[in-house]
């Protein structure tokens, strides 16, 4: 797919030629004590064509920004790393050991881009980011809101646009609308609809998750860190929505629309009151006639587009199309957010971080490289599996995320460690310890109290509790899954007489890799305490595996 | 967001490494090799070197947390008659010439047991900045998260081989918009993850406490020595919050399954739920008594933000403040009868105060400017009003105190030194409390 780039040479001899803009800037001009940022350093780079490879644009720009900063890059992950990272970020499990051996034995020097491929179209790809985008748009939930995200279509319906590589625009656009036309978006209509009809959770969301903007804090007052906030945004994404109600449909849950009202005024702290006028970020602004004051509208059926009364209401002028229409569309910040976040997802931060605050107080680490990626993201149609077989092809992605000793994260210098989502963990567990019975732990009652457990999603930063660390060591769950009795893996290897081949594969299982030698001396010793107790020692080396650091982290 | 600043303020700081922190562990830890142990940590302030000094031990901290900020005139300062002074009236205090408001008629009895601020002026008008700058100490600095002052006492005041937590936050309401946002950041910062608070929920009840079926104490404890050694490779090759705080709750687990009856309140005396409850305010104040009395350093108790009064002011804080009257009063009664107020410091605040006018909704908006919080117990003076505020309340009179001069204050009366340096290599130097703020002397026993 990336064939069609113009390859390395050309790239490099582009962006050099602007990076080098610097160069002669700090010789005529550029004083000493200057910020060293590259936002201040590159101004060029608008002006960087489309058409080269992403993957390599990425490279050069932060290999730039390590220059600048004077920080040096970790090395490069071996390919029994990289087969590890790979799965969990793109189908969210550690591969089987299987897996690893095919993929190392392969010679070809393209097999990682190989691999990308293979994983990135298949099911299990589409499964994993549907989970991921389920919990971005609407969050953790409860058993009964699961089941109703199923039923509705919900999860159908992200998985499809995952697995047909739909555009983002056009996810984006369904669920905002959420007036599907085709069976297969059905589902589409729960993003609102899980809102239950409440106006500013509408308007906070999408834009936190379609804008990658939070404009809560603009509820009261024009946002007090970043200017360009303003309070009129936040109502007047309100206000889009505000005609809206769910309703229950013979096809499942739908938004209907009323064709008037939703005309209000906004107070700010000093007193003074503005109207809701439809309007968002970048000042977007539909025209809508305002009635009078004390005039009262009328609801007549020759306002709507169909007047089926089980159909969900469709009003000729519709707020929530003018905004798909008028707001939305190709708005700078649709293709940004996504970039941002799938970076976020990829790299273990965003380039603006935490990756759902774009705006004026949270610079991103390098501007000029998102605003490309974002142009680039929205020329090629809105290509989610393209941006991310890029991002995968990088450089930095393919870093040790081994750090001692170095710098701020946002140089993206060294791979950083991710934690495994509760679905990425559980999912892991289960591959590795192929319990007996999968049921247990498939069940939804077990699946929403481990998501519950396990919450984070691309979080700010991810901070473990001590409820974590009590269900780890002491939850009946995973002392049965780490359990001779259930786990086939352990069944599979008890019989090993040899305590360093036992050990080694146990190691080679859970971790991927070898023990070293004083792995290896430690479970020698724990081993030989439990000599009369084989099956309890094998089951404490497992658990000991399963919960470190090491199985818990992408890394 | 904790973390929201401008980074480019960074680049004149030596290193931006937001993991230099963990060189100090290292380091530390490469000093006392032979000691190693699950709880290495811990036992590094047996150490006198490390040890800040033997008289501030045993000193203890309850923070009554009320978030989303009370309204000063209904509580600590009010305004009787003036126009921004509300429908309440203000009833005189075992304290000759204060007043507090006469919806605090319980704590007005032990008013001579307080030492109040009224004169508090701050910046932030945004509770999430608020909530930051009020218990970190100062506004953030990526990529360097200063810890919440409960984690640096958690640091200087650990006990020994305590099972007890030392920091607990009791959390009884877990929405909350901003303080949600405040309490997804990361609270120990610099210090490490093993210094941040053990949260507790709205159940009476912590889960997983008890030992796998049919596994032996020795078993457990060994099966967690291996889990240690096995990861400490990772652990140390990735200088990471998140890796380092995964780690870290791990070492908590042993001391967290036996103190694990202390947070069961059903053990308690009926009188003393009865005195406290039925709020799960009261209930979590009482739990917070009882950890300290058992060993705990610092407890947080909050109450999601029920005091974030925009809309209908007076009649929230008519619901409210009484049952934070009963709660004060029998927090301190309950220390100073069991000995214990000389070494506990008690902490009544919010993150700012609320508007001298109100607004269309007749709620009072945040209000930095001038606002009150009371303290008492160890180190301070008893009965002691500190600063006013005009008569509308709008601007501070005398003596403005930011959280600065208020957390040299805290500290002091609790034996640490403000301006202690925090030795961080790679790090600018950061202090305890910055720019020199000196303690309130008036307010110091």
């Amino acid at each position: 797919m990336l064939g069609m780039f113009p390859r390395c040479l050309l790239v490099t001899a582009l962006l050099s030629q602007f990076l080098s803009g610097i160069g002669i800037c700090q010789d005529v001009a550029k004083p000493k004590e200057q910020p060293k940022t590259i936002s201040t350093a590159i101004e060029p780079w608008p002006s960087l064509p489309l058409g080269l490879d992403p993957a390599h644009v990425i490279d050069l720009a932060l290999e730039h920004g390590y220059r600048e900063h004077s920080v040096n890059p970790s090395s490069s992950i071996d390919d029994a790393f990289f087969v590890r990272r790979l799965y969990l970020d793109l189908v969210g499990r550690v591969p089987r050991p299987i897996e690893v051996q095919e993929f190392l034995k392969q010679t070809e020097s393209t097999k990682r881009a190989a691999l990308i491929d293979q994983l990135l179209v298949s099911d299990e790809h589409a499964e994993h980011l549907a989970e991921v985008l389920d919990a971005i748009l609407i969050g953790r939930t409860n058993v009964d809101q699961v089941k109703k995200r199923t039923d509705s279509g919900w999860i159908a319906y992200l998985q499809n646009a995952v697995h047909d590589n739909r555009p983002w625009s056009q996810v984006a656009r369904e669920v905002v609308l959420a007036r599907p036309t085709n069976p297969k978006a059905r589902g589409a209509s729960w993003y609102l609809y899980s809102r239950k009809d409440k106006h500013q959770d509408i308007a906070e969301a999408v834009s936190k998750d379609i804008f990658g903007v939070r404009v809560d804090c603009a509820q009261c007052h024009d946002h007090p860190l970043a200017d360009e906030i303003k309070q009129k945004h936040y109502w007047g994404l309100v206000a889009f929505f505000n005609r809206s109600k769910n309703v229950d449909t013979p096809e499942g849950p739908r938004i209907s629309e009323s064709a008037i009202g939703g005309f209000s005024d906004f107070a700010n702290l000093e007193g003074s009151s503005s109207p809701n006028e439809l309007i968002f970020l970048e000042d977007r602004y539909v025209d809508e006639m305002r009635p009078a004051k004390d005039v009262k509208e009328e609801d007549r059926d020759d306002l709507y587009v169909s007047v089926n009364a089980s159909d969900p209401k469709v009003p000729k002028f519709s707020r929530r199309e003018q905004f798909v229409e008028n707001v939305l569309a190709d708005h700078p910040l649709l293709g940004k957010a996504m970039v941002n976040r799938l970076w976020g997802w990829m790299m273990g931060r965003g380039l603006v971080h935490p990756v759902d605050s774009i705006d004026s107080f949270h610079p991103a680490s390098h501007p000029q490289l998102l605003d490309w990626l974002s142009r680039d993201f929205a020329s090629s149609g809105y290509d989610v599996r393209r941006l991310i077989k890029s991002l995968a092809s990088t450089k930095a992605y393919q870093l040790s995320s081994s750090n001692i000793g170095n710098s701020d994260p946002k140089w993206f210098a060294t791979a950083l460690p991710k934690p495994l989502t509760a679905e990425m963990l559980q999912r892991s567990m289960l591959v590795i310890l192929e319990p007996l019975n999968p049921g247990k732990w498939n069940a939804i009652e077990h699946r929403v109290a481990f998501a519950n457990l396990f919450p984070d999603v691309l979080a700010e930063e991810s901070i473990a509790n001590a409820a974590q660390g009590l269900w780890l060591s002491n939850g009946e769950s995973i002392t049965d899954l780490v359990s001779v009795k259930q786990s086939r893996f352990l069944q599979s290897i008890v019989s090993v007489t040899d305590n360093a081949v036992l050990i080694e594969r146990l190691f080679y299982g859970i971790l991927g890799r070898k023990p070293d030698i004083d792995e290896i001396s430690q479970c020698m010793d724990y081993m030989a305490k439990r000599a009369e107790r084989r099956y309890a020692a094998i089951e404490g080396m497992s658990w000991a595996l399963i919960t470190s650091a090491e199985f818990r982290f992408n890394h | 967001m904790s973390t929201d600043s401008k980074p480019e303020e960074m680049l004149n700081a030596p290193c931006g490494s937001i993991d230099h922190r963990l060189h100090r562990r290292l380091f530390l830890q490469g000093s006392l090799a032979g000691a190693a142990s699950v709880a290495s940590f811990q036992s590094l302030f047996s150490v006198p070197a490390f040890a800040e000094s033997a008289k501030a031990r045993g000193k203890r901290c309850i923070l009554l947390w009320l978030c989303g900020a009370p309204s000063q005139f209904e509580t600590w300062d009010p305004k009787p008659g003036r126009p921004s002074g509300g429908p309440f009236g203000s009833i005189p205090t075992s304290l000759p010439g204060v007043h507090l408001s006469e919806l605090m008629p319980k704590t007005a009895s032990i008013m001579d047991q307080l030492t109040l601020v009224r004169s508090m002026s701050t910046e932030p008008k945004e509770h999430l900045q608020a909530i930051d700058a009020l218990t970190r100490g100062e506004a953030p600095r990526p990529p360097f998260t200063r810890p919440i002052f409960g984690s640096v006492l958690a640091k200087q005041f650990g006990q020994l081989d305590s099972p007890v937590p030392q920091f607990v936050f009791l959390d009884p309401c877990p929405e909350g918009n901003e303080f949600k946002a405040f309490k997804a950041s990361n609270w120990a910062g610099w210090l490490g993850a093993e210094y941040g608070p053990v949260r507790f929920g709205g159940k009476y009840r912590i889960e997983n406490v008890d030992l796998p079926v049919g596994m032996n104490p020795t078993d457990h404890s060994e099966r967690e020595a291996l889990r240690a050694f096995l990861s400490r490779k990772f652990v140390n090759d990735h200088q990471n919050p998140a890796v380092q705080s995964y780690n870290a709750v791990f070492e908590r687990v042993k001391g967290l399954m036996s103190s694990a009856p202390l947070f069961d309140l059903s053990k308690l005396p009926e009188s003393d739920r009865a005195k406290y409850g039925p709020g799960i305010f009261g209930m979590h104040t009482l739990l917070a008594r009882h950890l300290i009395e058992n060993g705990s350093t610092f407890v947080m108790v909050a109450n999601g933000m029920p005091w974030d009064c925009h809309a209908f002011n007076h009649e929230t804080h008519q619901m409210l403040v009484p049952e934070m009257d009963r709660i004060v009063f029998h927090l301190i009664n309950d220390l100073k009868a069991r000995g214990m107020l000389d070494d506990t410091l008690v902490l009544v605040m919010g993150e700012f105060g609320r508007t001298p006018w109100l607004n269309e909704a007749r709620g009072r908006d945040h209000y930095p400017n001038a606002w009150s919080m009371a303290m008492a117990g160890c180190g301070l003076k008893p009965g002691v009003v500190y600063g006013s505020t005009d008569e509308d309340g709008i601007a501070v009179n005398d003596n403005p105190v930011d959280q600065r001069r208020l957390f040299a204050t805290i500290y002091t009366a609790l034996g640490l030194d403000p301006h202690e340096s925090y030795d961080l290599p790679g790090f600018p130097t950061f202090y305890r409390v910055e720019k020199d703020a000196e303690p309130i002397a008036e307010l110091l026993a």
